[in-house]
């Protein structure tokens, strides 16, 4: 009975680990058509599953990476300094991923001000007769 | 870099790291996650166009895993193990021409 739960198990996580590869696959492709719609070259099926193989394997090597990193900061949440680090190695890659570092965060201020502009107007307009309310209640 | 509109969704960067942590306490921040499918996204396209390069150089009209293969030591230094599909093939000509790598 254990060893067929077992098996049971491990064959989930198979399928789950065949449905990722899938939908990296799906991305690599769409990139690939991407990357070579400009030029006379085709890239071959085998070569497209090539590179999502490929890339499937680098999610290993970053994974790992980037859990030691937070861990070595004595943290157990992965931020983007960790993911800059993985960069290091390139130059003109950190300047990358550092514009985009950038870019992320800039998007982020943005969208949490108008929220909070958002949110400001309407507790402006719930807070009103909600006090009015609480005179009434004291009278 | 050049304008393109597919990426790797958050969700699916967020299970592909989760499927290799060893402690399953550890967590990526959404902004972490974004960076990461960055660097992905990076790491695809710069296959695509070098191994396309390569097949140019070649005068092929198509990309084949040959290609591809001369290429990837480029991208993945000494970190990455070779996929084993890869390594049969490089076990049959065991000296792979190397071509000019492109500069930048």
């Amino acid at each position: 009975m254990e060893e067929e739960e077992e098996g049971a198990e491990e064959q989930q996580r198979f399928s789950h680990q065949q449905r990722l590869k899938a939908a990296v696959h799906y991305t690599v492709g769409c990139l690939c058509s991407e990357a070579a719609a400009d030029t006379q070259v085709q890239l071959s099926r085998q070569a497209v599953a090539a590179i999502a193989e490929v890339t499937f394997r680098q999610c290993e090597n970053f994974a790992k990476d980037l859990e030691m990193f937070a861990r070595h900061a004595r943290r157990s949440t992965i931020n983007t300094e960790d993911v800059k680090l993985l960069a290091r190695r390139s130059n003109s890659l950190l300047k990358y991923i550092t514009e985009k570092n950038e870019e992320i965060a800039q998007l982020n201020t943005e969208r949490k001000t108008k929220k909070k502009k958002k949110l400001e107007a309407e507790n402006k307009n719930s807070v009103e007769p909600a006090e009015a309310g609480g005179v009434e209640s004291e009278n | 870099m050049e304008a393109t509109g597919a990426c790797f969704r958050k969700e699916l960067v967020s299970k592909l790291l989760h499927l290799h942590f060893k402690d399953e306490k550890t967590r990526v921040s959404g902004d972490a996650l974004l960076l990461t499918a960055e660097l992905l996204k990076v790491f695809v396209v710069e296959a695509a166009i070098r191994s396309i390069r390569q097949a140019q150089a070649e005068d092929l009209p198509c990309v084949d895993v040959d290609q591809l293969e001369k290429v990837l030591p480029q991208l993945t230094a000494t970190r990455l193990p070779v996929p084993t599909v890869l390594q049969a093939r490089s076990q049959q000509h065991a000296v792979v021409p190397h071509a000019t790598p492109p500069s930048g």
